[in-house]
């Protein structure tokens, strides 16, 4: 038994060697990065792994893009560290404190999880550093403070707009909501029942499911037998199709509104195939025109695949910090792109036309879409007007 | 309305059931929690899937060959693991933690090869058959049917059969059965390939109906597990009876209080199980010893 | 730099309380435990609502949190006088789905899903090296406590009730109640890490707390060595540091969080294997059980 603590102790000694080089690897990378005055160093704290990986490897891939294009135009050259929050608050805490303690960066991209968000604001808040999300949509994340803000639509947006819609376009008055029991869930339905509600109509189901349910039918067999106009789902890709296709063969006979831009998922439309026909559902309004179109473009010849979510929102937060740098003579300070982001007034990006608002909102029109014969397309932008 | 909640609660247990059997019968030779049953469950519908998509084997041709791999990876999970720990004289925690961090690795290099996002035998609409206003896929039958028949399966093997006899032999004690003669080692292997067998046939009906994620196994086996020990590990008329307990008191309960409660509702009766009857409802000797 | 030190001294200090309080238990007692995220949330949650959204002093909420994580420690500790070995782990797994239910669903008490935000930091916790500071110097003063418990006739006790519970009963001592005060130190030790944490990450929601945090601390403790005191400790070290040191590594993104899984499932299976008793060489749960059943 003596002998094998030798082989454990071994392990971990080698490991820490490993860690200890690279580590010093990584530092001297950031040193050079501070000599060379016309080089900006940006951090991003992403999910780049675990559940939540699919929402933060698009906004990576997107950020890359925007920085080499700047790169490549010569005046600036841009580098991302990139650095992993597994969608823990905790772990997001240690990504942040990388990069804002040990690598002193002003402007950090960041979070999409919102309770990593939320977790990390009160030390940005501290330390002084920018924090931009692309893809945090918890309505609380509004007073979080005065260096975060974000390019994604509150879900509190997101809820009044689609529950005035439903009310006035489509003549909703009782409906049902079904919706994921986590953060973004929750947020959701109460952004919707609060407007939809207070103009006259009513829920009258509220059904939940965890996270990574795989038999939803109990909730849609309790929806098909109650007395509503419509249902409003909120849900991610996974559930988004389980909704599809069980309500199909429980022959729910509702109409569905989905409340998430899960049903872009390419995964959902392959796997609901014809169930998802008829789905109508709510998100930022892609932007239109050149610039988008270029976007796109690049994107598709770089990655192989169409911009996937969030990839925009990261596109548009790098060239905005840059646009910061830019008018502060070339130099990140996090003082100067706070103020320079606040005076933001209509900035036609390439996810949408972008305003910030005194909480750092952003304020964008949103789309409406609908499924048909397995493909997206625009019933029509609305606004909050 | 309550046909359809029964239906939906028979379709829930038919699945709980599967899982249990095998969960249950590799427990009652090895007398051991195995939680790596989820990760069987798992690769069984992606190894199906991966057959019959990329080598472009018949579904039904790719899902035989799935179930036999699956019984043949239990085998190897109780080789190359638990039969070692065991020599070195561990004993039911130590296995079950290994079990936990065999799961780890499974469902992540599942991940790795397969990714996240769901996959699918038969994308696409469902054709749903209706009748006194319940609706009824064929997939959903045949998932019925299928744990039917392996039900009374296990239930011949067991009363019937010698293997089953030497089965329940070892299943009360193992050291008397190796003392009478009897080759243990091979009678676990065997409830370790039946049972795990049986994961496989579960996942792969699972995603037929639904599609399949990495994790789908690990709630699949929670359910099993809770339907295990609700009805007694080992007795084969109280996983029965459990397994419709469970599954009714799923899809019944979400008319009575939220759906928000749904496993909270299940968990709890495995608690009150646990502490008013900790063998079970359908009482069965050898467990009562735990 | 400093301050990214400091955070994983702090996570590192709470992990290692955490570890210890769960090996009082699990290791010295033989009652292996998955609900210890559960206690660890409810100090959290104490701190959350008593100190952030109610304004009690910080050490007020603090000592609230801790007691009701003693009762609840008590509920956890009442199926082992029924359970023994598996299936007490069953009824512990219970109870975490239970308490992680209550938290995400009651969101008139505990905020809901949504958790709970902005709750103030403490002045002792204001900068990082502060925070850093108390953290280390709690998990030193929990693992002195424990080293001391253990080693009290109250701690003998327990290992006894571990090697073999009817010996204790026939030695006079009746083990219920040596039990039940195990774990419900155990669990106010927990919630006192817990309202620590609160107060440092000033953000506290359900997710923190699930099923697969109290599987991973448990197996910290088996991977460092339980029924030890240093054990513990490195286990909690192999928790938060692993993931930290792959960070720097700088796997593929795309499998860097499986691989950190695989690792673990790894180490736990080896362990088990080769090293029973864990890096240190603490106790090992072996063929005893056999003889019990």
């Amino acid at each position: 038994m003596r002998r094998c603590a030798v082989l454990p102790a071994l392990f971990l000694i080698v490991i820490m060697v490993i860690a200890g080089c690279s580590n010093q690897q990584e530092q001297k990378k950031s040193e050079r990065s501070k000599a060379t005055v016309k080089e900006l160093l940006i951090g991003a704290v992403l999910p780049l792994t675990g559940d939540a990986a699919p929402w933060g490897i698009p906004p990576k891939k997107g950020a890359q893009l925007a920085a080499d294009e700047i790169s490549q135009k010569g005046n600036l050259k841009i580098k991302i560290d990139f650095q992993d929050t597994t969608c823990q608050p905790a772990r997001g805490i240690s990504a942040f404190r990388q990069l804002a303690d040990v690598y002193k960066i002003p402007v950090v991209m960041g979070a999409v999880c919102s309770s990593v968000t939320l977790a990390i604001a009160p030390v940005a808040e501290k330390e002084r550093v920018v924090l931009i999300s692309p893809a945090s949509t918890s309505p609380k994340i509004s007073s979080a403070g005065d260096y975060i803000f974000r390019v994604v639509p509150s879900d509190a947006l997101r809820g009044r707009i689609f529950a005035r819609y439903l009310f006035k376009k489509k003549g909703l008055r009782k409906v049902a909501i079904l919706y994921i029991n986590n953060e973004g869930g929750v947020g959701n339905r109460d952004s919707f029942k609060n407007e939809f509600t207070s103009l006259g109509g009513k829920v009258v189901l509220e059904e939940a499911y965890p996270p990574q349910s795989r038999d939803l039918r109990a909730q849609l067999t309790k929806i098909k037998n109650s007395n509503v106009d419509g249902v409003i789902a909120v849900s991610y890709p996974d559930d988004t199709i389980l909704i599809m296709k069980q309500a199909a063969e429980l022959k729910v006979g509702k109409p569905f509104f989905y409340q998430t831009e899960a049903v872009e998922d390419p995964s959902v439309l392959k796997q609901a195939g014809a169930a998802a026909n008829g789905a109508i559902y709510i998100l930022p309004a892609p932007a239109e025109g050149e610039a988008a179109r270029a976007f796109a473009q690049a994107y598709e010849k770089r990655y192989g695949t169409k911009p996937e979510l969030f990839a925009a929102e990261a596109y548009d937060i790098i060239h905005l910090v840059v646009k910061a740098a830019e008018a502060n003579g070339g130099r990140l300070e996090a003082e100067k792109v706070r103020d320079y982001l606040y005076t933001v007034k209509s900035y036609h990006g390439v996810s949408g036309i972008i305003s910030f608002d005194s909480n750092g909102d952003v304020i964008k029109p949103m789309a409406i879409k609908i499924i048909e014969n397995g493909k997206p397309r625009l019933l029509e932008i609305v606004g909050l007007e | 309305m309550l046909s359809q909640a029964v239906v939906n609660g028979l379709i829930a247990a038919s699945t709980y059931l599967l899982v249990a059997l095998g969960f249950s019968l590799i427990y009652t030779t090895s007398r051991f929690f195995h939680f790596a049953h989820g990760a069987v469950i798992t690769l069984g519908a992606y190894l199906a899937y991966s057959i019959n998509s990329q080598a472009g084997v018949p579904l039904l041709g790719a899902a035989v060959i799935s179930v036999f791999f699956c019984g043949l990876l239990g085998v190897l999970m109780n080789h190359v693991v638990y039969n070692r720990l065991l020599r070195k004289g561990a004993g039911s925690l130590v296995l079950m933690l290994a079990s936990f961090g065999i799961y780890l690795i499974f469902e992540n290099v599942t991940t790795i090869i397969w990714g996240a996002s769901t996959l699918g035998f038969s994308p696409g609409l469902p054709s749903s058959i209706c009748k006194w206003h319940a609706c009824i896929t064929r997939i959903h039958i045949l998932t019925l049917a299928i744990a039917a028949v392996s039900w009374v399966f296990l239930a011949i093997l067991f009363a019937r059969s010698r293997h089953g006899l030497l089965m329940r032999a070892v299943a009360e004690s193992r050291e008397l059965a190796t003392a009478y003669g009897i080759k243990t080692h091979e009678i676990v292997d065997a409830s370790f390939f039946i049972g795990s067998a049986f994961a496989g046939l579960a996942g792969i009906l699972m995603a037929a109906d639904v599609g399949m994620t990495p994790t789908m196994g690990l709630h699949a086996l929670m359910m099993g597990v809770v339907v295990a020990i609700v009805g007694g590990i080992g007795s084969l008329r109280g996983l029965l009876l459990a397994s419709l307990l469970v599954g009714l008191v799923r899809h019944l309960s979400i008319f009575v209080v939220g759906s928000q409660w749904q496993d909270s509702i299940v968990f709890a009766l495995l608690l009150v199980v646990l502490l008013k009857s900790p063998w079970g409802f359908a009482s069965d000797a050898a467990a009562q010893e735990v | 730099m400093e301050a990214y030190f400091y955070h994983l001294v702090v996570l590192g200090g709470v992990y290692i309380v955490l570890t210890q309080s769960l090996d009082l238990i699990s290791g010295h007692t033989g009652l292996m435990s998955i609900a210890h995220s559960a206690l660890f949330g409810i100090g959290a949650y104490g701190v959350a609502i008593f100190y952030g959204q109610m304004h009690y002093p910080f050490i007020v909420a603090w000592l609230i949190g801790m007691v009701l994580a003693g009762m609840a420690g008590l509920m956890v500790g009442l199926p082992s006088l029924r359970l023994r070995g598996d299936y007490f782990v069953i009824a512990t797994f219970a109870l975490q789905v239970l308490c992680f239910n209550f938290m995400n669903n009651v969101s008139n008490v505990t905020g809901g899903t949504l958790g709970i935000t902005g709750i103030p930091t403490p002045w002792f916790m204001s900068t990082t090296a502060r925070a850093a500071l108390v953290c280390s110097s709690l998990a030193l003063l929990f693992s002195f406590i424990k080293w001391v418990l253990t080693r009290s006739p109250f701690g003998r006790v327990l290992n006894c009730i571990r090697e073999d519970e009817d010996l204790v009963m026939a030695l006079g001592r009746n083990p219920v109640g040596f039990k039940i005060a195990a774990f419900m130190i155990s669990a106010v030790m927990a919630a006192a890490a817990g309202g620590i944490y609160a107060a440092y990450v000033s953000f506290v929601d359900p997710t923190t707390f699930t099923v697969m945090d109290s599987i991973a601390i448990l197996c910290a403790v088996i991977i460092g060595g339980s029924g030890s005191t240093a054990g513990p400790v490195f286990g909690a070290l192999i928790l938060i540091g692993l993931p930290e040191i792959l960070r720097f590594v700088g796997l593929p993104y795309s499998v860097a969080s499986n691989v950190r899984q695989i690792i673990y499932g790894m180490l736990l299976v080896l362990i088990l294997m080769f090293r029973p008793g864990g890096v240190v060489g603490g106790f090992s749960f072996d063929i005893r059980e056999h003889t019990r059943l």
